[in-house]
């Protein structure tokens, strides 16, 4: 198996929240399967930010969605709190549901337009009851909070910015005070100012109440802001994981340096090869590293032996034959 | 709050806002129809406790039809017969009457009794059983859609018509089973409508949310997507209504509706045929009022169907 | 003018006036008023621009800060109730002053547009050959086959792989980045002199967005095209353009070359959105400063600086009248109390000092406005 591997899981960790191994997700289509996700693992310490980046299409959302068990992985194993999520029934695994929640990438979509604000973010209580410092009481406080003013909260979604609605579903998340949020590209769809508010938000909301983030976007700076550590994902593998400072100063995989060497204001070069090769089919993916039809340094171990995911050096981790661990790339802004 | 209007501009993308004008033509055909609706149920309702509206002479013999309104008819009748001469608005009515000397306003109003009767009810069964259909299908998915959306295929693969005639042959021409022939085509069309919505709405990432808080299924189903698949079946509901009118015309023309002495819309009309040439109007009247009604129908359902659309109107 | 050293050209541009004074595009004084249900809406407010041969100009600013307005308008699209006032001069020439022959083949051959969608631009019943040579048919009255040739021709030259296949495919069989390649080469296939593209890589991968840029790059180099670059992403203007100007609620409030622009920015607004965007170069957590409130209502704009509300250097006066837009050695602002001068830094310490700023606008950190 290519980019696969445990071996950046900290097992020995006893704040290990959530550990996912070797998890594929896989979906049928009249062409055949698509390979979303193909034998990912990670885990998520408590109060960490982990941050998923990678081209469009390579498993981001489908990655995190799964660890959630929407929809259930095909294979592998997700552990919460010990319990392997991927063996509850849909009863045992609703009672989970609370300690793991989502915020979407659009801010008006994942709000139901027919329902107030109060409404919407007391929610969670309805079905729950308090199960934390939140109780029904207090939702005026948990609207503070976020920055919602809560005297709008009688009025509906629509009247209010795409900024305010996505802190209207930060506050649904927090509600039932949760162990996990998954931000599946919070802010990819808000003007520049309004994202660096929802990215301090987020920030702060971690740290007041120690939540653990997983933050998916394609947005390498963005990325590098709120993580704590930092997995690459290529075509539903993982390319490289470590620490947010750690991996732009020395991305080591040669996906890693060509996405940093994209990044706008960059100087360095992107090589030719990553610029004339096609994004695979995900319904055929290349045997070996799937990496290998755009990488500059392939050579033929990597079109027929999958690499594994090795140390090389402190907390980052690689898949790769021959990892760029000599030459770091500057990048420039 | 002006920021209501400001927020908006920073927030949807969408192109420019509609003009004033394209919007209050709207409003004024919304409401002429509205208007036509509301004279229409008043005057049903009302029966013949209206004073605009003559009493029928049930036992009345076969007369010849008198014109409506003005004499402009009165060449085609036989001078030699007296009755011809006679005013409209004494024997007639504003409308005139039919050849049974009924006057035929009376008769259109009782005949929209029933028609309307049959309409409302076969909507209602198609709004609370294909919508239910509809609701399970598309958002539950899975075996429950694959059942519906066979049960949906082969009743509208069924020719409708030879389906109708079967059930009102064999079973015998009351309106309860108009009403059930009718019923098994809305209900089907309804269904495919419902789900169809319902899987656009189960889509959006709202409902996502509410699974994610672990609220329970049905829960999701009552409170996040039938809100927001009720306007569609609203305005819908509106449209069938107006279809239905129309079919059970069809049905009469064929002999297949409600037996007599019940009369509806349709009946009025295909019974009226026969003397078309020498009293048109026992067919306009309630053609016209029929084709109104149908027309105003769905406007309104259009209407609606613009007006709460969440993704048409850009909320 | 050389013709010669242009390897890509098919149409020698010797039938080309010269440019007057070298300026591809001088607008003056541009105005766009929108109606609306709910009043008048200035989207444009007096622009004034120059943009040299061969020049990338970026245009950058908030969402509904008028870029895209702004650039629909130079290539006459504005939309049906909107109205233009001042003038817009192309390579030269007044486009007011157009015959309505000359006008038939000058929007789409002498200036074309890329929009952020591709989808937008692309018909999808349509085959990709047929789209693109459509027009060159039309503008260059070319026949089917010398058409079809240089389509195969402009496939390439934006690095489409097997441009012959791509012709006979329909655009939801490309993706995205090819799609975009597709619209820049439908852009180019008249030879244009001035290309506007309106975020043509917002939609787009990191990866693929280089490689769109780098493509422009090229282009504009070899066909000595000028080009405004509409972005949203200080990043992207950095990196390629040779001029930025920064735009807000509908007018310029900064326009200067990118290295000075970077290095000795003068307008306030210019400052909090360079603070406000997470830059690659920081540390992870780096705090970020957001821009506190809103842009202004453009149906209701607030009398003097329309950046006054939110801009932390605000005195009396910016409420009073609206700063012109001025400045020496092609470094122009709009501002009464520019950072980096002692009159910002004076209004600066008096905003702090008083703990808020003349528009009411409160200086602590942490309490940061709802937006
Ligand atoms: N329900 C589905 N049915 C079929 N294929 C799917 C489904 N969901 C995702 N995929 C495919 O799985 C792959 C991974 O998709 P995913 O949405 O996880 O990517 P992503 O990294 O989140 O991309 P983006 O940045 O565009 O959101 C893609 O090839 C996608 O087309
Ligand atoms: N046809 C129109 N009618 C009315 N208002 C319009 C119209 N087109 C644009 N506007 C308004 O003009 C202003 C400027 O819009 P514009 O699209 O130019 O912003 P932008 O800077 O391109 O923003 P973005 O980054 O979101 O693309 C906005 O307030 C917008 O609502
Ligand atoms: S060097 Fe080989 S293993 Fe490493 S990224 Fe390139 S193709 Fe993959
Ligand atoms: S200092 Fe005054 S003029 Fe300058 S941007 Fe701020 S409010 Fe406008
Ligand atoms: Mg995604
Ligand atoms: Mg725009």
């Amino acid at each position: 198996m290519a980019g696969t591997g445990t071996a950046h899981l900290r097992d020995g960790d006893p704040n290990v929240l959530v550990r996912v191994e070797d998890m594929v997700v896989e979906f049928s289509i009249s062409s055949g399967t698509v390979h979303a996700v193909s034998g990912v693992s990670f885990d998520i310490v408590a109060g960490e930010t982990l941050g998923i980046v990678g081209e469009s299409g390579c498993g981001k959302s489908t990655t995190a969605r799964a660890v959630i068990q929407m929809p259930r992985p095909t294979s592998g194993s997700v552990t919460f709190n010990g319990t392997d999520l991927t063996q509850l029934g849909n009863e045992e695994l609703r009672k989970v549901r609370p300690d793991l929640q989502m915020i979407f990438q659009d801010p008006i979509s994942s709000l139901n337009p027919r329902r107030t604000v109060s409404d919407i973010i007391g929610e969670g209580l309805r079905v729950w009851g308090a199960r934390g410092q939140w109780t029904s009481d207090r939702l005026d406080e948990l609207m503070e909070a976020v920055g919602i003013d809560p005297r709008f909260g009688e009025r509906k979604p629509h009247q209010f910015s795409g900024g305010q609605c996505q802190r209207i579903s930060i506050a649904r998340a927090l509600v039932l005070d949760p162990k996990v949020i998954i931000c599946d590209e919070p802010v990819s769809a808000l003007d520049v100012s309004v994202q660096a508010q929802i990215l301090n938000l987020l920030e702060d909301m971690k740290q007041r109440y120690g939540v653990s983030l997983v933050f998916i976007s394609h947005d390498l700076s963005v990325i590098k802001n709120i993580s704590d550590r930092v997995m690459v994902m290529y075509m539903g593998k993982v390319c490289e994981v470590a620490g947010a400072d750690d991996l732009f100063a020395r991305p080591a995989h040669h996906y890693t340096r060509a996405l940093m060497a994209s990044i706008p204001g960059s100087k360095a070069v992107v090589e030719a090869s990553m610029i004339e090769g096609e994004l695979p089919s995900a319904i055929n993916p290349p045997t070996g590293c799937r990496f290998n039809t755009r990488c500059p340094a392939a050579t033929d171990i990597c079109r027929s032996e999958e690499p594994t995911i090795e140390a090389v050096g402190g907390d980052h981790y690689v898949a790769c034959h021959h990892p760029a661990t000599e030459t770091p790339v500057t990048v420039e802004s | 709050m002006s920021n209501v209007a400001d927020n908006l501009a920073y927030t949807s993308k969408a192109g420019p806002p509609d003009t004033v004008d394209s919007k209050r033509e709207w409003n004024l055909i919304f409401w002429l129809s509205v208007g036509w609706l509301v004279i229409l149920v008043v005057f049903i309702l009302l029966g013949s406790a209206n004073p605009l509206v003559p009493e029928i002479e049930r036992n009345a013999d076969l007369i010849n039809a008198q014109p409506a309104l003005t004499n402009f008819w009165k060449d085609s009748c036989d001078p030699e017969v007296e009755r011809c001469g006679r005013d409209a608005f004494v024997v007639g009515g504003l409308f005139g009457n039919d050849d049974r000397g009924r006057d035929v306003l009376a008769i259109t109003v009782d005949g929209g009794r029933i028609s309307a009767f049959i309409a409302l009810v076969v909507t209602a069964i198609g709004i609370f059983v294909g919508g239910a259909l509809g609701l399970l299908a598309g958002y539950l998915k899975g075996w429950i859609d694959v059942v519906v959306q066979i049960i949906i295929n082969v009743t509208l693969s069924v020719p409708a018509l030879l389906l109708v005639i079967f059930i009102v042959v064999v079973r015998g021409r009351s309106i309860w089973n108009v009403i059930l022939a009718v019923s098994l085509l809305a209900i089907p069309a309804l269904a495919r409508i419902v789900r169809a919505s319902t899987l656009q709405v189960a889509d959006r990432e709202f409902v996502k949310a509410a699974e994610v808080l672990g609220v329970k299924k049905g829960s999701i189903l009552f409170r996040e997507v039938l809100p927001n698949v009720m306007p569609t079946m609203i305005s819908f509901a509106f449209l069938t209504t107006g279809i239905i009118l129309v079919a059970e015309g069809g049905l009469a023309f064929l002999g297949l509706s409600v037996e007599s002495p019940s009369i509806t819309w349709g009946r009025i009309i295909s019974d009226g045929r026969a003397d078309f040439r020498d009293s048109p109007w026992v067919v306009l009247t309630p053609s016209m009022i029929l084709f109104f009604t149908v027309l105003s129908l769905n406007l309104v359902g259009d209407h609606l169907l613009k007006r709460y659309d969440v993704r048409g109107s850009g909320l | 003018m050389t013709a010669n050293d242009q390897p890509h050209r098919d149409r020698p541009d010797d039938g080309r006036p010269d440019l007057p004074n070298g300026m591809m595009l001088e607008v003056d004084d541009l105005t766009v008023d929108f109606d609306t249900p709910s009043g008048n809406l200035r989207a444009v407010d007096g622009v004034t621009l120059r943009l040299a041969e061969r020049e990338t100009l970026a245009i950058v600013g908030e969402s509904g800060s008028g870029k895209s307005v702004l650039s629909r308008t130079l290539i006459n699209l504005l939309a049906g109730n909107g109205r233009r006032s001042g003038s817009i001069r192309i390579g030269g020439r007044d486009i007011d002053q157009l015959s309505k022959a000359e006008r038939k083949h000058f929007f789409g051959v002498e200036v074309a547009m890329i929009f952020q969608d591709p989808m937008t631009s692309l018909n999808p019943v349509k085959r990709i050959g047929v789209q693109i040579t459509e027009a060159m048919r039309y503008h260059l009255d070319l026949s089917a086959s010398a058409a079809d040739k240089r389509a195969l021709r402009l496939l390439e030259l934006v690095h489409i792989p097997s441009p012959a296949e791509r012709m006979k495919q329909y655009p939801h069989e490309l993706s995205g980045g090819m799609r975009q390649r597709v619209v820049i080469a439908m852009a180019l296939a008249c030879e244009p002199r001035l290309l506007i593209a309106d975020e043509p890589t917002t939609a787009l991968d990191v990866t693929v967005q280089k490689t769109i840029l780098d493509l422009l790059d090229e282009l504009r180099q070899e066909r000595r095209m000028s080009m405004i670059l509409v972005t949203h992403d200080l990043g992207v203007a950095e990196g390629r353009a040779d001029r930025i100007a920064v735009m807000y609620a509908g007018r310029i409030r900064e326009i200067t070359t990118t290295d000075r622009l970077f290095a000795d920015m003068r307008h306030p607004y210019t400052e909090a959105l360079l603070n406000s965007i997470p830059r690659p170069d920081l540390p992870s957590h780096t705090r970020l400063h957001p821009i506190p409130g809103r842009p202004p209502n453009l149906l209701d704009p607030p009398k003097g600086c329309a950046f006054a509300p939110r801009c932390r250097y605000a005195q009396p006066d910016c409420l009073e009248s609206e700063p012109p837009l001025d400045g020496p050695h092609g470094h122009d602002w709009a501002c009464f109390h520019p950072v980096g001068t002692p009159e910002g830094a004076a209004a600066l310490a008096a905003n702090e000092e008083a703990g808020v700023t003349a528009a009411g606008l409160s200086m602590s950190e942490s309490e940061e406005e709802f937006v």
